[in-house]
């Protein structure tokens, strides 16, 4: 009987865990087991084949035991299949390229053109050396305005050419070239005389907004800015428009967004994350347009900001010194 | 104060940071007022709390960027009576105190002021008070501290007797308040402190808000300025402050003569004399309200004018009448450079085209900006003459800036005052200044007003407001909101054509056209009631058209990243020095560098000609902190000056402006891998990297040049041409430039004029699709030996002109050198692949090869290997 025990062990089929359980309990089940069945047995039998018995059913037994562990140690190894054609699967993948990235200013700004491009808005742009006239004049700036001043404006050449001071300009050059409608956004590198420091850098990046067309209103100002506020910081978030100045807009207003902090004695404060307004009907006259007949709206940030917000940056400094540690997080 | 730039975004804001901004004098469009709650009220009740007022405010366009509460809870603070003062047995600097608080038993209080004396009433803090006490090093912060029953170096202690920066009235800590009364007000032993104060009418607790002043809000720089917007903000009644009116001439007509000379500069100009006036300190309640607004009071009647200052706005002088010669006061420009000394003490050149005023002999005061020292009020004054005036704008603004001195009187006149609030401002001081003084006011006034200005008059299209704004504000509210701020107004013409003739408050100077009341409208109806349009925003009626710059930048942007490199931004401005190295090697002239003519350092004194530089740094800064795999790139623009006239190159005139591309790689190319062995990069990394971007981006015919002679700087290279356009250029840096010789420190870089090589692409942007050849193609290899010093590359240029249509593709691929090849000469051998529209024949193949052969035969000295 323990011969035909013994095909039945080396026969059965173990592939699964569930296999694995019923044999277990088929052969050496506590109550119902074949061999353990034999094993009580083994007093019935007449005393002197007991002990040849007794070291047959035994046989079994630990043969039974190596198949289940057998089964065990298969299922832990790492790749059954890999070690059969003798190629160790696990080694590291080859990399076609090392890793690369591209600079969160970049994406920061590629995730506001998404947005407006969506709206139907097309990218603008212009120089970086700048007129002063696109700069500040035609953009209605006092001719004494203290921004024309050194201590704010780098200047190539006095009262006539300088490093522009925002992207406003480029509103100028675009009512200039093109007829309306216009509908554009004007992202460029912007620079300012002022003290470099970990709120502070001698240049920037800006996005400006541009839409003139036959009745543009402040609400649908209002509609663009919170269909975009929503796009970039949630669903959710909380805006408000508060009366402010430039000289290029008027009406003005300043967008700030409620930035949750749990330290805060009221959880958040506003923070604000752009200016925007009415085009000013000065800057309608400096490009021959008609104020009466067309109106628009303008609007601008800071694309530094931004991204120090989304990402969480404390020193705008990070963005100039490219760190690889810093780079290969974005 | 604080610089802003007028543009939409400031550097001060530009972060999210809470840090304490600097609002010192210098370059100012913007200006934070410090606005006393309490004071406000006295115009405008409003019984909105602090926090709720600095937000209606805000909304109504007066942001309010802080607020500081002042004085905090007086619980558990009494007055009480030192009964007895004998020196600490232990220390040296303090005294144990009996004070009697109004219980059975004095109390023992050990104190450390050096006046604490016998019989003094003085405000003692007791057990379970609580204080905020200011930092000794930092006053503006407070800590609250609980005030405990204690033994101070084996003394008991049962509480404290308090300074007046402990109780949050000044920063003043030199010495324990000493209570001496007031009228109607005599402190009682175990009075509560905030009862007795009360009764000496200081109100004890304040809130300062400080807001931040737009430029086109000068009517915002006082306390009834802002009162009148939140009076109108929350739809209550402003209380205008009475002011005497007193007759022009009199007895002050007879005293003192005013003669303008410049009207332009000086179109008005008020005088009136208090006379046998006793220089004072100011009584407690104007103390309190200077030095709420964070002003030190002086003497009576500067404090006067102070407040008359930041109370309606006007600013005014006080001279010392009699230091004035010949009772004459003249209002005059500078001709030329005149030496001035000002009150604090200052001397000054002032510039030609300069108001000052002068006596009958000298001048006395810069107009509008500051007094002078030779008329300033002493202690020992008797007879004040107070000027209140209107100076012109920008004459002001120029003084200042030419002198450096922002005062808040310039700062004041620089914006515009109320043109007719000079009168008013003068009788009241006049009136305080002697009542506060124990003189009298000199009877009548001069008001010298040459050229008097009208009001100006506005008309307002209803139509227009609703079509600006987007919204229908109904006419009535309109007329309210403006009424709300001060202005008159007159309904005309019938519905249709409704309009307002507004007639704009004197002091709105910045309100000259319908738009500038339409943005008065809106700020006090409220962006927030501006609903969005029912429909979605329209479609664009323009083109949707992704630039070829943006396409092509975005496409370079991620082949570059997904193969290895990263991107960088880096400064624009560099030493000039520097600008004019990498200029020349760019191979511009260095005269060509732009420079700034106010640079922030001699580190940023010019601009980029190349994008290079700034990338050498980061190779340096990222090699220093342990990295040496090293791949990068940037887009920017570079910048140099041309005598070019071309419109095309250059947008602003004598300056050539165009986007660059660069590469940079050093170190190891590859790291050593289970099956790979490290490497470090050469020029051959930066050629295929830029041959593989330039053919992504489709720009036409590239071709590759060695450079024959190298720029100091540089120890090989290549220039790439589009055509016969050069568009760049790949180097491979010398030591000095890389920033070391071992073969892992030497830069390889690739720089491109990206403005051309978009240009050159535009048009293979968009090709059309070119069938797929059906007919199989033919292999063929060749195999040759040519002299060492043959390029490849023209053999490579020879296949191709030969090979013509029919060939395919040609690759290079084996060279060798050594053995079975004779010295002097190296194997090269190459695959061809031909095909065509149809089945080609062996016989055209090998027709083909062998024309091939020949010409490198003839032209290159090649001969087929064996």
């Amino acid at each position: 009987m323990p011969d035909d025990i013994l095909k039945d062990i080396e026969s059965e089929i173990i592939d699964s865990k569930e296999a694995a359980e019923a044999f277990r309990v088929k052969y050496l089940g506590r109550k119902s087991g074949e061999i353990t069945g034999m094993l009580k047995r083994i007093p019935e039998a007449p005393p002197q084949e007991r002990r040849e018995l007794g070291r047959r059913i035994n046989e079994l037994k630990k043969r039974a035991e190596e198949r289940l562990a057998s089964f065990e140690a298969d299922l832990h190894k790492p790749d059954a299949a890999g070690l059969q054609t003798g190629i160790d699967l696990t080694l590291p993948g080859r990399f076609p390229a090392p890793p690369g990235s591209i600079h969160p200013l970049t994406h920061t700004l590629n995730e506001i053109a998404r947005v407006f491009e969506g709206f139907g808005f097309s990218i603008a742009t212009g120089p970086e050396i700048e007129t002063e006239w696109h700069n500040f004049t035609a953009l209605n700036f006092p001719s004494d305005h203290p921004a024309r001043d050194m201590q704010d404006t780098f200047f190539l050449e006095p009262d006539r050419v300088l490093l522009r001071t925002h992207t406003s300009p480029v509103q100028i050059r675009t009512l200039l070239t093109e007829q309306p409608p216009v509908r554009v956004i004007v992202p460029g590198r912007v620079y300012r005389n002022e003290a470099v420091s970990y709120k502070s850098y001698c240049l920037f990046h800006q996005v400006e907004g541009l839409y003139v067309d036959e009745g543009v209103t402040f609400a649908d100002l209002k509609q663009v800015l919170r269909l975009f506020v929503q796009a970039l910081f949630g669903a959710d978030a909380r805006m408000r428009f508060r009366p402010s100045f430039f000289p290029f807009t008027e009406p003005s207003a300043e967008v700030d967004i409620w930035w949750a902090d749990e330290a805060s004695p009221e959880n958040g404060r506003w923070l604000e994350i752009l200016g925007c307004g009415m085009v000013d009907p000065n800057v309608f006259d400096a490009v021959d347009l008609d104020p009466e007949r067309w109106t628009g709206y303008a609007f601008g940030m800071g694309i530094e900001r931004i991204a120090m917000l989304r990402y969480g940056i404390r020193d705008i400094r990070t963005f100039y010194e490219n760190d690889i540690r810093f780079l290969e997080q974005f | 104060m604080k610089t802003i730039s007028g543009s939409w975004n400031s550097f001060e804001k530009n972060d999210e940071s809470t840090a304490p901004r600097c609002f010192r004098p210098g370059t100012t469009t913007q200006y934070i007022m410090n606005i006393s709650y309490n004071w406000l009220r006295e115009y405008a009740p409003v019984q909105e709390t602090p926090e709720e007022l600095a937000d209606t405010l805000t909304m109504g366009g007066l942001e309010v960027e802080g607020i500081d509460e002042k004085g905090l809870s007086m619980d558990g603070v009494v007055i009480g009576r030192v009964e007895r003062v004998r020196p600490h047995p232990n220390a040296n600097r303090l005294s144990c105190c009996e004070v009697d608080l109004g219980g059975p038993e004095p109390v023992h209080i050990v104190c450390g002021a050096p006046n604490v004396a016998q019989g003094q009433l003085v405000p003692v803090a007791t057990p379970g008070a609580t204080l905020m006490l200011p930092d000794r090093e930092d006053p503006d912060k407070h800590t609250p501290v609980t005030i405990r029953k204690t033994k101070l170096r084996g003394e008991p202690s049962e509480g404290m007797i308090c300074a007046e920066d402990e109780l949050g009235l000044s920063d003043n800590h030199d010495e324990i308040m000493v209570l001496t009364g007031a009228p109607g007000a005599k402190p009682r032993i175990g009075q509560p402190f905030l009862e007795y104060l009360k009764a000496c009418g200081i109100v004890y607790r304040d809130a300062v808000l400080d807001i931040s002043v737009t430029p086109n809000r000068p009517d915002a720089t006082s306390h009834l300025g802002v009162a009148r917007d939140a009076a109108a903000l929350t739809n209550i009644p402003l209380h205008l402050p009475e002011a005497p009116a007193p007759e022009p001439g009199g007895e002050t007509a007879n005293l003192v003569a005013i003669d303008i000379q410049a009207p332009k500069a000086c179109p008005r100009y008020v005088g009136m004399i208090v006379r046998d006036v006793t220089v004072r300190e100011s009584p407690a309640w104007l103390q309190a309200k200077l030095k709420a607004i964070g002003l030190r009071p002086r003497n009576h009647i500067v404090d006067v004018t102070n407040y008359l200052l930041h109370d309606v706005g006007q600013p005014l002088h006080a001279f010392d009448f009699d230091t004035i010669a010949g009772q004459h006061i003249r209002v005059h420009l500078t001709r030329e450079a005149t030496p001035f000394t000002t009150l604090d003490d200052k001397e000054h050149s002032i510039p030609p085209g300069t108001i000052m005023i002068a006596d009958a002999e000298r001048d006395i005061a810069i107009g509008g900006v500051m007094g002078g020292q030779n008329s300033e009020v002493r202690e020992t004054t008797r007879n004040v003459l107070i000027e209140s005036a209107f100076f012109d704008p920008s004459h002001i603004r120029r003084a200042a800036k030419a002198l450096g001195i922002q005062s808040d009187a310039s700062y004041r006149f620089e914006r515009g005052v109320d043109p007719t609030g000079q009168v008013r401002a003068a009788a009241r001081a006049a009136a305080l200044i002697a009542e506060l003084g124990g003189g009298t006011v000199v009877p009548g006034m001069v008001d010298a007003h040459p050229a008097p200005s009208s009001p100006r008059h506005i008309t307002v299209r209803a139509e227009r407001i609703d079509s600006l704004l987007g919204v229908h504000i109904p006419l009535a509210t309109t007329q309210r909101l403006l009424q709300g701020i001060g202005f008159d107004m007159e309904r005309q013409g019938d519905a249709e054509t409704c309009r307002l003739r507004c007639t704009v408050p004197p002091f709105r100077p910045d309100i000259e056209r319908e738009v500038d009341v339409v943005e008065e409208i809106v700020r006090l109806y409220g962006y927030d009631n501006i609903p969005e349009p029912v429909q979605a925003a329209s479609l664009s009626s323009g083109t949707l058209h992704e630039s070829p710059e943006t396409r092509l930048r975005r496409t370079a942007r991620t082949l570059l990243a997904c193969t290895g490199h990263r991107e960088i931004y880096t400064n624009s401005m560099l030493r000039s020095e520097t600008a004019e190295q990498f200029a020349e090697l760019a191979g511009s002239a260095s005269d060509s560098v732009v420079r700034t003519l106010n640079p922030i350092s001699s580190e940023m004194a010019a601009l980029r000609p190349s994008l290079l530089p700034g990338a050498l740094q980061v190779i340096a800064f990222n090699r220093n902190h342990g990295q040496h795999s090293l791949r990068f790139f940037e887009f920017g623009h570079v910048f140099r000056r041309t005598d070019d006239q071309d419109q095309q190159k250059t947008i602003v005139k004598n300056y050539a402006e165009y986007e660059s591309f660069l590469l940079t790689l050093s170190g190891q190319a590859s790291d050593t891998g289970w099956n790979t062995s490290a490497r470090a990069f050469d020029l051959f990394d930066a050629k295929g990297t830029v041959e593989m971007l330039l053919q992504h981006v489709r720009t036409p015919d590239i071709r590759m040049a060695p450079v024959h002679t190298p720029a100091p700087g540089i120890s090989c290279g290549l220039d790439i041409f589009s055509g016969d356009a050069r568009i760049g250029s790949i180097l491979e840096m010398a030591p000095d430039l890389s920033g070391g010789n071992t073969p892992e420190e030497i830069v390889y870089t690739a720089e491109l004029n990206w403005t051309e090589v978009v240009r050159l692409a535009t048009p293979y942007l968009d090709s059309t699709y070119r069938p797929v050849a059906r007919h199989p193609a033919v292999d063929r290899d060749i195999a040759l030996v040519v002299g060492r010093e043959e390029p490849a590359g023209a053999i490579l240029q020879t296949i191709q002109r030969i090979g013509g249509r029919l060939l395919q593709q040609v690759r290079l691929f084996d060279l060798y050198e050594g053995e079975h090849v004779d010295p002097g000469k190296k194997s090269v051998a190459f695959a061809l692949r031909f095909g065509a529209n149809r089945t080609l024949t062996d016989r055209e193949v090998n027709k083909k090869m062998a024309r091939i052969v020949h010409a490198l035969e003839k032209e290159h000295g090649a001969f087929l290997r064996s």
